[in-house]
Parts: structure tokens; C-alpha cells; sequence
């Protein structure tokens, strides 16, 4: 049996439950270290975990209670009048919502087929430019346009304004993950299982697609997850592409508010009283605005769990192999 | 004419693979390299034409370096530099030495149930955008009310003027940094050493390994390829600081400004609402070059130690 | 290596391909004949085109503010009525203010994207730095012809605050056009302290009184926050100092509560004249003595101190029975006290304006819209209050929102939009608003440096350099927060040092230049 064949078994056991170490192997710490890791970790944990749950607290408090106590953990005022406002005021939120989800889902999964794909063959020993496209690639991290030729190739050559596409293309090839993903091929698929995949007359299409992707499953899930992120918090481009109440994604919505109060704090030694006066009867309440946060933290930080199956899962691999 | 054989032979053989980057290498072309030509809007006087964009830059007048002086021609470009450089460096050395440990703890600990909590916590800083980290920050350090203050005055300490003295900033700023981050990053570093070979940590063990000599002769080898990534690339950005970091966090104080006056926040006072879009350019471009530069230079160091190890 | 050399050829064929695609790519290929509308030119000047002659154009709008409800109703019925009276169909792109507003239109107007008019002033959309660099249309030329009503409705003296070179780039927008500075006054606590608030203007040895006379509550309401600001000075310059600046810190003498001042037109730094000094110091004592928001560092949008009403003084620009407006949105009485007379001067004049992009293919038309926009009550009422029965009603020639929620309403960022003055009074407006506002606008003291702005190309690197120190100290050296005889001298030291001589000579031979020419 040759050894990709082999593997891919190996690959299928994976939903097998994990079997339980013995006692003092030498694979696992011993309890006392255990316990202090905990403890480490799960300070840092909950240092985390606090402002958030602030945030939260503060989303659910009467507006006068802050401005009375200020901001505390707990607040004694309950109140659903934050999420009222932000639901009822329009429907946007809905659609902003939405067009975060689509962009995110379509965004992730074009950026992990670029990005994977581009990164393969420059992980190949035998593939002659390698070192071309390389640098082809990493010439571009370095160097670029600026915001003024990127909107033009956006707008004029691409057509892409008002269009979905336009929040999407733009984070759809991550360069400094190209050479993160070589690397992590390079250091976890040894050259020996692709040369007698080869003998057994793969071609490299099925090689990428057989082999590689599932032993790369943890990279991917990180790179996933750091795309989604970026893809779920990007703003920018909806500011420049946008101009679309339907097309506005839901970070667009936080930031808007944020931005107009870090612009009244730093220019309000500038602006006269009129222009400060608008913008300050535009800003929301302290709690809508954290009502907004939460709504826009919770749902990337809810399906982190399932990027996380895939790490989880890497270990397990590993164990199952011994 | 050779040459030409061996190219055209390598192309026809490698064309599959060539296929697989054939939708990368049209990305980067269309999207990265046509939009190049703005680099050098970093040495015109621009003036817009109504005939768009291409013909304003090439009618525009040639100034050499004008653009950039304003980075240099304050007294306080020392500063600014050392700042930024500095703060690059230590984030990025620290950073990558507590993404490590805190993936090397995870690792290790026995609960699977434990481990997955802590990870989905200690990574929701990360999604905190600035402005709230500015807010918490403030929580704690704030000259009456702050919790920390507090706590000096209740076990009978003076309290501390944190927004007035810069000598406690750099250890502010280094901490918010490490706290956001740290989670966020010790999943890549998971992510690579779950790849790795078991079968190696069993031969360890047979030899009568401990943990820790497991950690330090099989772990930490493997991981040197993506830490010397992880660097070479680092160094790119030398130049570059987060601007929310070093503008919102510390409230934009001038009497904290040696402390954490970087490039960008000092290019954004100086051209805050004023519709110019060369400077900022200059400054970006200063920026590229210098991290080139050093990332030309790494890669060499780290090609001549281990080719294997360098980024091309 | 034939590898690198690949990779040069690679850039070179992506510049040349951009140059080909770029060039390709703009929609609206440049008319013939210059800047301004040269179809027309053979009419006699002065006399306004025949509508059924013109052709439909469509005007794109980029306008500051955020999209109120039921834009696009109005919108609707705006352009049926455009299409007739000057066969416009226009295209209304709202932009919240703030950050946005200005990176949007710098990439807009800098990558030379199609518009036709776009909202610009001296703090968003920066009108001094993008006019001189060619974005805007000159409309001097064009004004007899398409903007006849503009000539009228907008004078002289407005007109000369946003003039560049003996040309204008933008039609101002009619509203309060001279800035002063008052003190707003929060009556409850001056009746509970027995203090006559109507003299706080004229001394502010006054002001420092009934600070300590009205601090005595802070015992009551810890919360309580005696003055939030103080008129001092800063980048925009409504200020009680006998001083007129064309760049901040830069600027000439000028006393505009004597009008026989005789200016000097000698530019000095503001920042170290004695007036200054000395009220930096008064100020100072009161941060000391606690009369500020003793959190100075939280982080303050300015909001909630008037909706808990627990303060007594504050700085305030102007702008006409403000005091009414805000005593009855805020629940309790608030009244004003000018430090000064008001002024015009080139900074209140180009608070809010309209400029026709470089890019537009009909300038002349978007031109004749803006002359309609600033003289036709039906447009200006259309943009500012919507549909008439759906937004809101007429009753006995007023506003009245009837019980339409908030939401129901349209409602824009009023003042910016266009002559004001065309506007219905909301029902609960006085009859003689517009009055007042014409007499406010007409009787300000006039600065002696109206309509000068300096050429910054010169200066450019020096001025940048300031902006980021002046962004460094302002914001705590107002209110008192840092102590003005240490941080002072070191704030003009670096103004000094970054070339604050240079500057000021380079200003003086263009005002002296500037003064020849008048």
C-alpha cells in the first residue's frame, strides 16, 4: 500500500473517539504543572473576556445610570431599550447583517481557494518558478498604489462600485498568507507522500485536493478564521464603494458612530458650534452605541467554535497516529 | 538560446501547477501591480485636471523629495523615528514569544474541554475595535475614578497621574498590545504544531525524554521555519504603528507625546482634515522602502544560516 | 538573473496597461472648449438660456450629512419640477458628516471620478487646499449668465470671502455669515446665585466672580460643573482677542469693539501676544480653583453636560436665537451673552458652500441649478423640509409637523443645504427670524483681511509640520488643563522652530501684495 493511500486512512479515523492516554507517558504534563498552566491561562482568559461582558452590561443599562455611576459590570437598571431602539429604528440593521454575512461567507472561501492555490506550487521542490512568483508576490506586499489607483481600478476598470464585489475583491488573496501557508506545507507534508502519490499516477490537481488540503486543515481553518475576521470588521471599502443604503454592512453601521466621536474630540477646537452641535445630535446613546458593538461582536466570535473544531482536530490527528 | 529551451521545456511541465496559481497571479496583476504607477504621486506637486486622474499625475509638476521633509523637518522626527522602530521591534519580539508560550500551555494541558473555552476566550480582545480599548484602558487608568487609583488610595498609596507622566507608557502601551493580540496570534502557532509528527515526540519518550526536552529539541526546531517567516515578514512593517494604539489609547495627550508620538499618528495631526493626499503618500512610501530594505537584508542573514528558512 | 529582469518588465507592463485602461475607462470624454460652458458663448452675457432650447442633463450632488428619511420621495418629485423649470434631472448622494465626508470626496475629487456639485468649506471637503489645485470651476465668468439671481441674493462682501486670486470657486451658502463668540448661560443658577449674567461680557474679571460665586453648588451636586469653556482662541478662531488670524497661530491686530480701529496689518504669532498670556493665566486659575470638568481626560462629545443641565457657563458660536431653539429643546432656560460684536471674516463666510467639480460636463447647468437651489423658495424647501402633506404640513404659511414621529420626518442637515433664508418658518419660530438674520449678517464688524487667504506652496512643509504641534496642545491649553507658563513657551518654541519666521514673513509679503491690489 503506498503511503498517500496510507494516510488517507489514517484521515478517516479522525471521527473516532480519542483514545485516553495513559498516565505519565511522557506525552501528557504532570497534574501539579497542569494545574498552574490553568491557572495562567485562565487569568489571561478572563482579563479577555471582561470588557467585553462590560460592553454587554452596559447595552442592557438605563441611560441614566450611566451617566450616573458611570461604567460598572454590573448595573442594577436593567433595560431592553438599547436593543428596541436598534431594531426598531429601520430595517437596516437586518440588511446590514446580511450583506456582513454574504460578503464574509463569499470573501472567506474565495480568499482560501486563492491563497491555498497560489501558495502550492511554491511549496513544490521540482516547480522552476517558485522563486519568480515568490517574489512576484512578495514585491506587492511591499509596494502599493495607494488609496487613489486602487479606487480607479476598482471603479473604473473593474465597475465595481455599488456592487457586493467591490466589499469582497479586495481581501480576496492574502499575500503575507501565502507564505505562511508554504511554510506550513513545507514543515507538515514531507515531498516523499506527493513523489509516490505521483508514482501511483495522480495528477497534481487530485494531489492538492486528496492530499494536501486535508492535511492542511488546521492552516486553513486559521487562515479561515483570520479572513472572516477581516472580512466581518472591514469598513473602509463600503465608505469609498458604497453608496447603496442596501449594500452597507453592519461594521460599516459601528463605525460611523465611533469615528464621528473620535472626530468631535479631536476637532473641537476647530469646528463651530453649529457643526458640532449636528454631529453631537447625530451621535446615538452611550448604550445604543454598545448594543451596536455587541450585536457586531457576537455572531464572528459565535462561529469561532467552528474554525476551532479544525485545530482540535489537528491534535487529535496526531494522537491517533501514535 | 538554451535558455529559451529550458523555459519553454519547464513551462510545458509544469503547466498543472502553473494553472493553480493562474487565478493569483491575474489577482495580483490586476489588482496590485496596475495601481503601482501611484507611487509616484509621492514626488509631484499634484494639481487635478478634468481629464482624470493618469494625465493630472503626469501634467503635474516634478518636486524631488518636497513631499517627504515635512517628516523630517520637525524637532521631533528623533523621536518619532525611535518610537516607531522601537515599538515595532519589541511588539513583534514580544508578541511572538507570548503567542508561542501561550500555544505551548495549550498544547499541553490535559482538559480538551478546558483548552477550547480558554482559546474562544482569550481571543475576544481582538475584536474590540480601539476606541472601546481606549475606553477600558481608561477605566483602569483614570486620574480620580480609575479602578487603579483606587486601589493605590484604599492600600494607602498616592495615586498616580497615569495620563500626565509618559515614563509609564511604554509598559501601557506594551500591555494592551500583548493582551489583544496574544490570543489572536497563539492560534497560528496551534495550528502549525498540531501538523507536526507524532511519531517524533514517541521516539523522544522512549528515549526517556522529559516534557520540557521535548519542548525545547523537537517543538521549537519545527517551529523555526514560520518563526523566521513570521520575523522576516515582521520586519516589513517596521516602519508602520497602529494608529489606534498610539492616538486613542493614550487620549491623544501632548505631555505623553515622547512616549507615543509615532509616524502615523504624528502624519495624521499634521494633516488632519486637509484634503491632501501627496503626503500621506510620501510617508507610505518611506515606509515600503525602509522595510524593504530590511527585509532584503534578513532574508539574506536568514538564507546564509538555513536556506530552507528564507522567504525566497 | 532573467527573473528579476522579468519582474521589471512586469511593473512596466502594468504602468503602460494602466495608463491604456485608465485613459480607456472615463466615461464622460472631456467637451471641447475650456472650463466653462462654451456652447453658450455666442448670446449676449448676462442674459439667462431659453429653457426649451436646453437639452435633459442629469447633476450628480455630493452633499454633507446623513441621507434623512424619504430622500428619495423628495428627490422624486424635486425632479419633476427641475424638469421643467431648467430641465435638470439631479442625482442627491448624501455623505454623513465628519471623517467620512471628507476621505469620500478626497478620493472622489482627486481621482477625478465623475460630479457635478459637491458641498466644500473650510472644515470639510477642505475648499483652500482643493481650489488652488484645480478641482473646482472658476465661476466668475459664468455667474451674469446662469446665476444672475446668485449676483443678487449673495453680496459682495460674501462673495469676497471665498475669492482665490480675484476668482471664485464655490457659491456660498446663505446663513449666518459673521461668527461670535458668546457665552451661553445656564439662567437657573445665575438667578440662584444672584448674579447679573447680562455684564459677563464686558469683563472678565466678572466672569471670575460669579465662577466663585456659583462654584458654591459644587457642594450640592458634586456633578456640577461651573464653566465647560471659555471663548480663548484655538485653530478656528472665534475668539475675544483683539486679534484677527488668517492661519492659525498667525494673524494682525484688529479690535473689532472699536470701529476706528486702524489696523497694521502686521502679522504676528497670536500665540505670544500678552493678551493672550494673560488669559491663558486666568484660566489656568480657574482649571486650579476647579471651575472645569475636573475629569478633563473622559471622554467628552460635549452631550451630556447639557442634557443633565448641572453647568453654568460655556463658549458658543453664535448662530441666530439659538438660545430659543436650545432652551426649548433642552427643558430649561439658556441665554447668551456676546463677548464681542460679530464679525465677518474669511472663516465664517466659507463655513458652508457649493463648488462645481473641474470634471462636470455642464457646469453652466449645474451652475443654473445652484442659482435656482439659492433662489427659489419651491427647490430650497424641497431639499430642506421634503414633500409638502407627506413630510409635513403648511399651516397659516408655516412648518408643522403634525404627529409625525421622528422617523416620518425628512430631516437634513438643514443649514447646510442652500440659502436659508427661503425657508418656512417652523410654527414655533418667531415671525421675525429672517430679520434678524439679515441684521445680524448686516451690521457685523467687517475683518480688515477679509478675502485674503495665503498661497500655502511656499509654506506647505512648515504649515504641516505646525498642524501636527497645534493638534498637540490645543485641545488641554483652552480649558486649562496644562499649565499655560510651562506649556506655552514650549508650544511657541516648537511653533519657532518649525519655521513659525518663515511663515511669517512669507505672509507678510503676500498681504502686503495682497493689500496693493485692493
Amino acid at each position: 500500500m503506498s503511503l498517500y493511500k496510507l494516510d488517507n486512512k489514517l484521515l478517516d479515523t479522525v471521527a473516532l473517539p480519542r483514545r485516553r492516554r495513559r498516565k505519565n507517558d511522557g506525552l501528557t504534563i504532570k497534574p501539579l504543572t497542569n494545574v498552574i498552566f490553568n491557572i495562567l491561562v485562565g487569568a489571561f482568559a478572563i482579563s479577555a473576556i471582561i470588557p467585553f461582558l462590560m460592553v454587554v452590561s452596559i447595552s442592557f443599562t438605563e441611560e441614566s445610570a450611566i451617566s450616573k455611576y458611570g461604567y460598572r459590570l454590573f448595573h442594577t437598571d436593567f433595560s431592553l431599550k438599547a436593543y428596541e431602539y436598534v431594531f426598531s429604528a429601520s430595517d437596516q440593521i437586518y440588511r446590514s447583517f446580511f450583506v456582513s454575512v454574504v460578503v464574509t461567507v463569499l470573501g472567506t472561501i474565495l480568499c482560501l481557494f486563492m491563497t491555498s492555490s497560489y501558495a502550492y506550487p511554491l511549496y513544490r521542490r521540482t516547480f522552476p518558478f517558485k522563486k519568480f512568483l515568490s517574489l512576484y508576490n512578495f514585491f506587492t506586499m511591499m509596494f502599493s498604489g495607494g488609496l487613489v489607483p486602487t479606487y480607479l481600478v476598482m471603479t473604473q476598470l473593474l465597475h465595481l462600485k455599488n456592487t457586493i464585489w467591490a466589499l469582497i475583491i479586495g481581501g480576496a488573496l492574502n499575500s503575507f498568507w501565502v507564505f505562511i501557508m508554504r511554510t506550513f506545507y513545507s514543515t507538515t507534508i514531507p515531498e516523499s507522500l506527493i513523489d509516490s502519490a505521483m508514482i501511483d499516477g495522480c495528477t497534481e490537481f487530485k494531489i492538492y485536493y486528496k492530499i494536501v488540503l486535508p492535511i492542511s486543515l488546521p492552516a486553513l481553518a486559521t487562515l479561515g478564521l483570520f479572513t472572516a475576521v477581516g472580512y466581518w470588521n472591514s469598513w473602509f471599502e463600503a465608505l469609498l464603494y458604497i453608496e447603496k443604503a442596501e449594500l452597507v454592512p453592519l461594521q460599516y453601521m459601528l463605525m460611523q458612530i465611533e469615528r464621528n466621536i473620535q472626530y468631535l474630540i479631536d476637532n473641537a477646537h476647530t469646528l463651530d458650534t453649529q457643526q458640532l452641535e449636528y454631529m453631537r445630535a447625530n451621535l446615538p446613546a452611550q448604550s445604543v452605541r454598545n448594543a451596536i458593538t455587541v450585536i457586531v461582536v457576537l455572531p464572528i466570535a459565535l462561529s469561532y467554535p467552528f474554525f476551532q473544531k479544525y485545530f482540535i482536530r489537528g491534535i487529535t490527528i496526531g494522537a491517533v497516529k501514535g | 538560446m538554451t535558455k529559451k529551451k529550458k523555459f519553454k521545456e519547464n513551462f510545458l511541465r509544469n503547466i498543472p501547477l502553473l494553472l493553480m496559481a493562474l487565478p493569483g497571479i491575474v489577482y495580483i496583476f490586476v489588482l496590485r501591480y496596475i495601481p503601482i504607477y501611484g507611487i509616484i504621486i509621492a514626488f509631484k506637486d499634484f494639481r487635478i485636471h478634468k481629464n482624470g486622474f493618469l494625465y493630472s499625475l503626469m501634467t503635474s509638476k516634478w518636486v524631488g523629495f518636497k513631499n517627504f521633509e515635512f517628516l523630517f523637518k520637525t524637532q521631533d522626527a528623533k523621536i518619532i523615528f525611535r518610537n516607531t522602530i522601537g515599538y515595532s521591534l519589541l511588539f513583534l519580539f514580544l508578541g511572538m514569544i507570548f503567542q508561542i508560550i501561550v500555544a505551548l500551555l495549550l498544547l499541553e494541558m490535559t482538559n480538551r474541554r478546558t483548552v477550547k473555552v480558554y482559546q474562544t476566550l482569550i481571543i475576544f480582545p481582538h475584536f474590540l475595535s480601539m476606541v472601546i480599548v481606549a475606553f477600558f484602558v481608561y477605566v483602569f487608568l483614570a486620574p480620580n475614578e480609575g479602578v487603579i487609583n483606587n486601589m493605590l488610595m484604599a492600600m494607602g498609596f498616592q495615586k498616580i497621574e497615569w495620563y500626565m507622566e509618559p515614563k509609564y507608557w511604554p509598559y501601557i502601551l506594551t500591555i494592551v498590545t500583548l493582551w489583544k493580540g496574544t490570543g489572536y496570534g497563539s492560534i497560528m502557532y496551534l495550528a502549525t504544531i498540531t501538523g507536526f509528527d507524532q511519531e517524533l515526540y514517541e521516539a523522544a519518550v522512549i528515549d526517556g525524554a522529559t516534557k520540557w526536552q521535548q519542548t525545547t529539541n523537537i517543538t521549537l526546531p519545527l517551529l523555526k521555519p514560520i518563526i523566521s517567516i513570521m520575523l522576516i515578514l515582521g520586519l516589513s512593517n517596521v516602519l508602520g504603528a497602529d494608529f489606534g494604539l498610539f492616538y486613542q489609547v493614550p487620549r491623544n495627550i501632548p505631555m505623553l507625546n515622547p512616549a507615543t508620538n509615532v509616524i502615523p499618528t504624528f502624519v495624521y495631526r499634521a494633516l488632519m482634515n486637509m484634503g491632501n493626499i501627496v503626503m500621506p503618500a510620501a510617508a507610505g512610501l518611506l515606509q515600503s522602502v525602509a522595510g524593504f530594505i530590511l527585509i532584503i537584508v534578513a532574508n539574506t542573514v536568514v538564507r546564509m544560516i538555513n536556506p530552507e528558512n528564507s522567504l525566497f | 538573473m532573467y527573473r528579476n529582469k522579468w519582474l521589471i518588465l512586469l511593473v512596466i507592463a502594468a504602468m503602460v496597461l494602466a495608463a491604456a485602461l485608465t485613459g480607456c475607462a472615463k466615461e464622460n470624454p472631456p467637451t471641447s472648449g475650456g472650463d466653462t460652458g462654451g456652447d453658450a458663448t455666442d448670446k449676449p452675457p448676462g442674459e439667462p438660456p431659453k429653457v426649451e432650447d436646453l437639452p435633459m442633463v442629469d447633476i450628480i450632488w455630493y452633499q454633507i450629512g446623513e441621507a434623512p428619511n424619504g430622500s428619495d420621495v423628495m428627490l422624486e418629485k424635486l425632479n419633476e419640477y427641475l424638469a421643467e423649470k431648467i430641465k435638470v434631472k439631479l442625482d442627491l448622494r448624501w455623505t454623513e458628516a465628519g471623517a467620512n465626508y471628507n476621505e469620500k470626496m478626497n478620493v472622489i475629487i482627486n481621482s477625478g471620478e465623475y460630479y457635478d456639485i459637491c458641498f466644500t468649506s473650510n472644515w470639510a471637503a477642505y475648499y483652500f487646499e482643493l481650489a488652488p489645485k484645480g478641482a473646482f470651476v472658476a465661476l466668475n465668468d459664468m455667474l451674469p449668465q446662469y446665476g444672475p439671481e446668485l449676483l443678487k441674493v449673495i453680496t459682495e462682501d460674501i462673495w469676497e470671502g471665498s475669492r482665490i486670486n480675484g476668482k471664485n470657486y464655490a457659491v456660498p451658502v446663505l446663513k449666518d455669515m459673521a461668527e461670535l463668540a458668546v457665552l451661553n448661560v445656564n439662567v437657573k443658577y445665575a438667578e440662584k446665585y444672584g448674579i447679573d449674567y447680562k455684564k459677563l461680557g464686558d469683563d472678565i474679571n466678572l466672569v471670575t466672580e460669579a465662577l466663585e460665586k456659583v462654584s458654591a453648588e459644587i457642594q450640592e451636586d458634586p456633578n456640577f460643573i461651573p464653566i465647560i469653556n471659555y471663548p480663548v482662541g484655538g485653530a478656528h478662531g472665534q475668539t475675544a482677542l483683539p486679534y484677527q488670524q488668517i492661519i492659525w497661530p498667525f494673524g494682525v491686530a484688529w479690535d473689532c469693539k472699536d470701529p476706528n480701529f486702524k489696523p497694521d496689518y502686521k502679522v504676528v504669532n497670536i500665540l505670544e501676544t500678552p493678551e493672550l498670556a494673560e488669559l491663558l493665566n486666568i484660566i489656568r486659575g480657574w482649571n486650579e480653583a476647579g471651575y472645569y470638568n475636573r475629569d478633563l481626560m473622559a471622554p467628552d462629545t460635549g452631550r451630556d453636560f447639557y442634557t443633565d443641565g448641572n453647568w453654568f457657563l460655556d463658549w458658543y458660536g453664535y448662530f441666530p436665537y439659538h438660545e430659543y431653539s436650545q432652551s426649548l429643546s433642552l427643558g430649561y432656560k439658556v441665554d447668551v451673552v456676546p463677548t464681542t460684536p460679530q464679525k465677518k471674516t474669511t472663516a465664517s463666510l466659507t463655513g458652508a458652500m457649493h463648488a462645481i467639480g473641474v470634471v462636470s460636463d455642464h457646469p453652466e447647468r449645474a451652475l443654473m441649478f445652484l442659482n435656482l437651489l439659492n433662489s427659489d423658495p419651491v427647490v430650497r424647501n424641497f431639499v430642506g423640509y421634503g414633500v409638502e402633506g407627506v413630510h409635513y404640513d403648511l399651516v397659516d404659511g408655516k412648518v408643522s409637523f403634525g404627529d409625525r414621529s421622528p422617523e416620518e420626518r425628512y430631516s437634513p442637515w438643514q443649514a447646510m443645504l442652500g440659502n436659508n433664508t427661503l425657508l418656512y418658518l417652523l410654527e414655533n419660530e418667531p415671525e421675525d427670524k429672517w430679520e434678524f438674520f439679515h441684521n445680524y449678517n448686516n451690521n457685523a464688524a467687517i475683518s480688515p483681511i477679509l478675502g485674503f487667504f495665503p498661497d500655502r506652496t511656499n509654506i506647505d512643509t512648515e504649515l504641516t509640520v505646525m498642524n501636527s504641534i497645534i493638534n498637540e496642545y490645543e485641545r488641554y491649553l483652552w480649558n486649562g488643563a496644562i499649565d499655560p507658563k510651562v506649556k506655552l513657551p514650549e508650544y511657541i518654541q516648537k511653533i519657532k522652530e518649525a519655521g513659525g519666521d518663515k511663515v511669517i514673513n512669507e505672509l507678510q509679503t503676500q498681504l502686503d501684495a495682497w493689500l496693493q491690489t485692493r
